[in-house]
């Protein structure tokens, strides 16, 4: 085995233009592919971070009540209740927060924009406050009564500063409509797809003085545990505990909860009903955005490793009748076939490996200095959540990488490697 | 002079100089300012409250206001509203009845909620004092009576000469818990009291809209015997697009109003 090992570190060496020119591909590929992962990854963190500082919690306990089947609005008139059920099992170093949620319009002159709008506690929300952007303005100033922070592209289309009035227009529990002059304290800054689905954020007080709520009542609670919670067991044991303290539950889907509003209209109920649900349910419409970038990356991880493939087969192919006399006199000098086969294989295998790793090893390296530092155009920003090109090398990703790439290049010598076995010693030696 | 002789006069010279007054930002005057006439604060209310009486009726009040575009991208808009107002207990009803498309819909307060009625689906809509109304940029407070004293804090700006004429300038703060059409609000006030020009302001300082009342009319009220100004004709221009609307305030007939006209029901039955 070291033998073999060493001619075929030698044949490497042997023809170093065809040597470097694969190592540069299988490299290039190697680097492609964890340059999209570490993208991926970068994305689905980013989005990850919007959704949890705009939207949802880790888990939600989330209400819709009904004065009418005809009318709904999402609130929980007993939050208290709610909140009692919910706090007993809370993980340790988890937290509850109050949150509230709707859809409004906001008017200013004869300009009109309808978005999703937040409501959060000022007092109890400081560090979610300092994750979000503010362009103009200051978030603080949300604890005023009737105050308003809008997104940037709302407040473009409505062409509105910090210190103007604009009016909110929202429908109340029961299907009125109200509306309420709010001052605009602050503009916050793009939160890609979010900054349009969530583009009203307004304090607790404020949301329930327009939409008809009730004190101490909120939207949502949402539950904040950090990655590596198991939230399908606190899932199912918030379901349990609700219903055993009287709440009606609906059953689980994999929905948003404005994508939810509509079915729940049409459903012939009255009267509250629970929903809870998980950050990814909550950011389902968004899905795509990480399921494209993944088809990408599987897409052009196949290109790559094709390339690599026809690439070191031909190469491979041409050594093989190259090296025919080599062949013949190591099969004259006893070698058996399976050992020429284990030669050529080797052969794929070190420059796979070798030039696979350097390739992560380059991509992680440059994704880790460019991180944050590419500045990407307005709609691509808005797509990947993140201002910057948001790179994310992983350790896994890259060994993943390297593993695929250096198979490739296994498979691809195989058959130039079982052709070379395939010689006859007096064939071999007749090339003489 | 009267008023009424005098007030061309004083309007022409100010639209002369409209293009620089409306540039003027809204920051408050200094409280040294030179050109302050250094009345108190209460003097200033006082002044406000006179200014509030001689345009508020003690009768019930019927009019018709007619809004016309008067630049090119709103030169289509001809609305006209019919209004009904009780002062003394704050009523106020008004409805729209020409363009044909916008007939019946209309505005009820109740207390101090406004309603918009739209017919087309039967539905009331609660409105605030800052929307506008009926897709105009006139918003509740051009329909109402004037009640400046009671709504805003207010802040001499001394005076202005204008073409010989002293005006005085006040520079209005709306109180806080008050609702307002414009949380800022620069006044310029002609010796007879009357107000010539306002401009309203957000509460960032950025002009809203700017109005020059281009004349009164003088009516005398059945109830006190005594004359009550109230605007014939006013070109408001809005300050971000710069379209211009003139407000006419015609057939005014103050006469007992039946009750039943400040309801919610009366508005829906006149679309039916």
């Amino acid at each position: 085995m070291r033998s073999l090992l060493r001619i075929a570190l030698r044949n490497l060496f042997v023809d170093r233009e065809r040597g470097l020119l694969l190592f540069f591909v299988i490299a290039s590929a190697s680097a492609v592919l964890v340059g999209m992962m570490s993208l991926t990854a970068g994305v689905a963190t980013e989005q990850r971070k919007a959704v949890l500082t705009l939207i949802s919690g880790d888990l939600n306990v989330g209400g819709y009540f009904k004065v009418h089947p005809d009318t709904i609005a999402p609130v929980i008139g007993d939050t208290p209740g709610v909140r009692a059920a919910v706090e007993p099992l809370l993980p340790a170093g988890c937290r509850l927060r109050e949150r509230g949620r709707g859809q409004a319009a906001v008017g200013s002159g004869r300009h009109r924009s309808r978005s999703f709008m937040m409501s959060l506690d000022v007092k109890q929300e400081r560090d979610s406050l300092g994750l979000l952007r503010v362009e103009k303005g200051s978030l603080e100033a949300l604890d005023r009564p009737r105050t308003v922070a809008l997104s940037l592209p709302m407040s473009e289309r409505l062409r509105v500063q910090v210190g103007d009035v604009a009016t909110l227009y929202a429908e109340m529990v029961g299907g009125k409509r109200n509306a309420l002059d709010v001052e605009v304290v602050a503009i916050t800054g793009r939160a890609g797809f979010l900054g349009e689905a969530a583009g009203i954020l307004v304090s607790n007080a404020t949301l329930r003085e327009l939409s008809g709520f009730r004190p101490e009542s909120s939207s949502v609670l949402q539950l904040m545990c950090g990655e590596g919670s198991d939230l399908e067991a606190l899932d199912g044991s918030l379901r349990q505990a609700l219903r055993q303290a009287g709440f009606e539950v609906l059953p689980a889907s994999h929905e948003a909860y404005g994508d939810k509003v509509s079915p729940l209209l049409r459903e012939d109920w009255a009267g509250q009903r629970l929903d809870v649900s998980t950050w990814e349910d909550e950011s389902s419409f968004l899905s795509f955005v990480t399921d494209g970038l993944t088809a990408l990356t599987a897409l052009v991880g196949l290109i790559g490793i094709a390339v690599v493939m026809v690439g070191l087969f031909v190469s491979l192919s041409v050594s093989v009748r190259e090296r025919t006399r080599e062949i013949g006199t190591l099969r004259a000098m006893g070698m058996h076939r399976r050992a020429v086969v284990g030669l050529f294989v080797l052969e794929g295998l070190l420059l796979g490996l070798l030039a696979s790793t350097t390739g992560a090893l380059v991509a992680s390296l440059l994704g880790l200095l460019l991180r944050g530092t590419i500045t990407l155009p307005e709609q691509i920003a808005s797509l990947f959540f993140s201002d910057t090109l948001p790179l994310e090398p992983h350790l896994p990703a890259a060994v993943l990488a390297v593993v695929l790439v250096t198979l490739g290049a296994v498979l691809a010598s195989i058959i130039p490697a079982a052709r070379a076995a395939t010689l006859s010693p007096r064939s071999a030696m007749e090339s003489l | 002079m009267k008023p009424g002789a005098r007030l061309p006069l004083l309007l022409l010279a100010l639209l002369v100089q409209a293009p620089v007054l409306a540039a003027e930002p809204a920051k408050a005057p200094a409280a040294d300012s030179k050109a302050a006439t250094g009345a108190s604060r209460e003097e200033l209310v006082a002044y406000l409250a006179r200014i509030d009486k001689r345009m508020t009726f003690t009768s019930d009040y019927k009019g018709t206001v007619r809004i016309m575009g008067l630049s090119k991208q709103n030169s289509e808009t001809a609305v006209e509203i019919h209004v009904y107002r009780r002062d003394t207990s704050r009523d106020l009803l008004f409805m729209t009845t020409k363009p044909k498309y916008m007939a019946g819909s209309g505005y009820l307060r109740v207390g101090n909620n406004l309603w918009e009625y739209e017919p087309t689906v039967g539905q009331w809509t609660r409105s605030t004092m800052r929307a506008n109304i009926s897709g105009t940029f006139t918003c509740e407070a051009d329909f109402e009576r004037s009640r400046l004293a009671e709504a805003y804090e207010p802040k001499d700006e001394g005076t202005e000469v204008v073409d010989g004429v002293t005006y005085r300038k006040l520079f209005l703060t709306g109180k806080p818990g008050t609702e307002v059409s414009f949380p800022l609000l620069r006044l310029w006030v002609d010796p007879d009291l009357n107000i010539v020009k306002r401009i309203g302001y957000a509460p960032s300082g950025k002009p809203l809209r700017t109005d020059l009342i281009r004349g009164y009319q003088r009516i005398k009220d059945p109830l006190t015997k005594e004359y009550v100004y109230h605007y014939k004709e006013v070109m408001e221009e809005e300050a971000e697009e710069g379209s211009r609307v003139l407000v006419r305030y015609d057939e005014v007939v103050l006469a007992p109003l039946d009750p039943s006209i400040f309801t919610k029901s009366w508005l829906e039955s006149r679309s039916r």
